[in-house]
């Protein structure tokens, strides 16, 4: 039979890990917004598990989890900067600065983002959306999407970037337009 | 003043450089201008923040129909059939009557079989039919497949058989669980969280808050409990070594044992008799992930699948050791203080060459010039055959002052108080210059350096490789010396060959230090080492050139960024 106190930390195993779960694509989100390398970003979340875990105790159930993770991420990102030589091309710390608070308030809206993101998708011509679906559902890099379809890399380059201004321009619309509607 | 739209395009493919990899500093400092406004702030944010959306998981938006999508599409065919019901409620005549209920017949009829449908595809999802798809290919390094077709985001389904050769292949499912595949090597997808491996090696990750992966082996299922953990399968045993968090170790005979639970750090064996035994943990020498072109980690797996690798010193871990391949023998290697060295020196880990690896600091002191500093040295002697190649990968940081007569050692051996050997060391330049250095070998007390064209430029990584071939008979040897600047992305060149006079004695192994005539120790290197490579053979040149390809990426560095191109390309 399980000891109270055994009981209390699993409790707190399941508190924790819920409460990371609905975070983390929000983490990810905020830290790269700080790093501008996604898997750079990715590395830096998970230090930052690890930190919330530890200091899992200091958290106060009235605070709001994911702005208490940002102020661990914001650390664990200069930290990362002066470790790894990945980081050689770092942001300013003015630049951090400038950013990284208003970030916060924007990343927490990134629930309807990713609403009008989809319907954004949806919308978007089959060959586009196949596009999309080969550089980042299958992970191809330009290169090997260059090859597949016999065009040169900047131009598939040049594609996916007027494929992403369009679907940002769509996304920016839907906002506004819900925005006005409410 | 508000952003123009070459500065919006501007902003956005600057981000697409920085995110794709090929931005540079003077980018960045662009950047930095242009979001310092609240616009550019803004649109630095959106553009980013939807980048990182794709980057995270577009499955869920592009392919795999959204929940509330079906409900709504639900909810659409619904409200169809309502209409249509309703429309012939109008106009009560027995004809009207008869196209209602038919109406209404039809239409409960396609609302069963669209729910019924919607219903199955639930199922679907859920519980992926045979031959649905589990995961797709996300990386791949030399891998030899037994059938074709295996390549980065092809697909894997469930019931499909993976064969392997060789090298290493990496599969994500929808999840982000990734696992790595190392040949030879059998891999079978039971279901999306299920696999069987009848041979080789995996090493699975899980993606945060999933649990329960389950691969099985003819030995043992090993069930994970959210974390990652490696599993080697060969006929005679499955061996498990649990990289994070915990597995469960369950044992599918039931006169065995019933099973054990597995953390972080522990691995265990089993045998075909069901019997679990402890072993030592060796994760560190499962492939976590998949080397990427222009890495160590890339240099690395070439080099332990040369046929002729014999000592390997990675200094990944930081207790560093010199792994012995062909006896399977690991034994320590560790930092020496020189005498004479201010008291504040330890040992101090940096990272490696590419920033995907780690290197031990070797450090130079300011003062008493060849006696004071830090390096390594492996705990045992190295006994040398007649013929062998080093290999070791190396930053140079300069010198701390000028010295003309400074000797920086790499690699070095001692034997007694006369015989001490100058694998590869390094030198001040003719120039005289801190931050200059030429590499010299030295295998006799009595004889001047044997010098090469090998230059070195302060901060810079080379990739250096000596071969040599003794003569005890006439007691030299026959060294060819090759040298290539990583971070210049220069060639790998032939700057020494020629026969120097000595041979290489058998002795503890400096690397970063060497040995003076007192037998103290002495010549500390200034700069770092990441690897060191000795092979059982005179390599190749080519084979040498193969695994120095590995080490450059060959990007195209990134040259100022374009004004947008309005021309289709479609």
């Amino acid at each position: 039979m399980p000891s109270r106190t055994q009981g209390q930390n699993e409790d707190r195993n399941e508190v924790f890990v819920r409460l990371l779960a609905g975070i983390q694509r929000r983490l990810f989100l905020y830290v790269m917004v700080l790093v501008a390398d996604p898997q750079e970003a990715e590395e830096i979340v998970q230090d930052v598990s690890v930190v919330l875990w530890q200091r899992f105790e200091d958290f106060r159930p009235e605070e709001d989890f994911f702005r208490w993770a940002c102020g661990v991420a914001r650390h664990e990102v200069m930290k990362h900067r002066q470790r790894s030589a990945r980081a050689a091309r770092p942001f300013s710390p003015e630049f951090l600065e400038q950013i990284a608070d208003h970030a916060v308030s924007v990343v927490e809206t990134a629930d309807e983002r990713r609403e009008a993101l989809r319907e954004c998708l949806h919308e978007l011509q089959p060959h586009h959306r196949e596009l999309l679906n080969q550089r980042y559902f299958q992970q191809m890099s330009t290169e090997q999407i260059a090859q597949l379809r016999g065009k040169s890399v900047e131009a598939i380059r040049r594609m996916l970037h007027r494929i992403r201004m369009a679907v940002l321009k769509c996304i920016q619309q839907k906002l506004r337009t819900a925005e006005e509607a409410a | 003043m508000p952003m123009n739209s070459e500065e919006r395009t501007a902003l956005c493919q600057l981000v697409d450089a920085l995110v794709e990899g090929r931005g540079t500093e003077e980018d960045v400092r662009r950047l930095e201008e242009l979001v310092r406004t609240p616009e550019g702030r803004e649109l630095y944010i959106e553009y980013v923040l939807l980048l990182g959306e794709l980057h995270w998981g577009t499955g869920g938006l592009l392919d795999v129909p959204d929940p509330r999508m079906r409900a709504e599409f639900s909810a659409i065919t619904a409200d169809a059939c309502e209409k249509e019901c309703s429309a012939d409620r109008v106009k009560i005549t027995r004809r009207l009557l008869a196209w209602g209920l038919a109406g209404m017949a039809t239409a409960l009829s396609l609302c069963v079989v669209l729910l019924w449908r919607w219903h199955a595809f639930r199922q679907w999802e859920t519980t992926p039919q045979q031959g649905s798809q589990v995961a797709t290919c996300v990386g791949i390094f030399e891998a030899d497949f037994e059938t074709p077709g295996y390549t980065v985001g092809s697909p894997l389904k469930s019931g499909d058989v993976v064969r392997l050769r060789s090298g290493l292949a990496a599969w994500r499912d929808r999840h982000g669980t990734t696992w790595t595949l190392e040949g030879p090597a059998t891999l079978q997808i039971d279901e999306a969280q299920g696999v069987t491996l009848g041979a080789g090696r995996i090493v699975v990750q899980l993606a945060p808050g999933c649990h329960d992966f389950l691969v099985k082996t003819p030995h043992a299922r090993v069930v994970d409990r959210g974390t990652s953990f490696a599993v080697e399968v060969t006929s005679k045993a499955t061996c498990v070594h649990v990289l994070a968090g915990k597995v469960a170790l369950q044992l599918p005979r039931p006169d065995g044992e019933a099973g054990r639970e597995l953390r972080k750090g522990e691995a265990a064996r089993v045998g075909p008799d069901g019997r679990v035994v402890t072993i030592p943990w060796h994760g560190d020498r499962f492939w976590t992930q998949i080397p990427k072109k222009g890495s160590v980690t890339a240099w690395r797996y070439l080099a332990l699948h040369d046929p002729h690798i014999w000592l390997l010193a990675d200094f990944e871990q930081e207790t560093a050791a010199l792994y012995d391949r062909t006896s399977g023998r690991t034994c320590a290697v560790l930092p020496v203080r020189m005498r004479g060295t201010f008291s504040d020196v330890s040992a101090q880990w940096e990272v490696g060459y590419g920033g995907q690896s780690q290197a031990a600091r070797a450090m130079r002191a300011t003062r008493d010039g060849n006696s004071g500093g830090l390096g390594w040295q492996s705990e045992e002697p190295v006994i040398f055959p007649t013929r062998f190649t080093a290999e070791i990968i190396f930053r140079f940081d300069g010198w701390p002052d000028e010295s003309p007569e400074a000797v920086g050692s790499l690699l070095a051996t001692r034997q007694d108080a006369d015989r001490c050997g100058f694998l590869l060391a390094a030198v001040p330049s003719e120039t005289g210059h801190p931050s200059e250095a030429t590499l010299v070998h030295l295998l006799s007390a009595t004889e001047n350096w044997a010098q090469t064209r090998g230059r070195l430029i302060a901060g810079h990584w080379y990739l250096g490789a000596v071969i040599v071939r003794i003569d005890r008979d006439q007691n030299r040897s026959h060294i060819s010396t090759y040298l290539q600047d990583l971070t210049a992305h220069g060639k790998l060149e032939k700057v020494f060959d020629g026969w120097v006079s000595g041979t290489v004695p058998s002795g503890p192994l400096g690397i970063g230090k060497g040995f003076d005539a007192r037998l103290a120790h002495a010549y500390p290197f200034p700069g770092a080492i990441d690897e060191v490579c000795f092979y059982n053979e005179e390599m190749k040149e080519e084979s040498i050139q193969r695994r120095a390809d590995f080490l450059i990426s060959h990007a195209t560095p990134a040259g100022a960024i374009p004004l947008p191109n309005q021309t289709p390309e479609e």
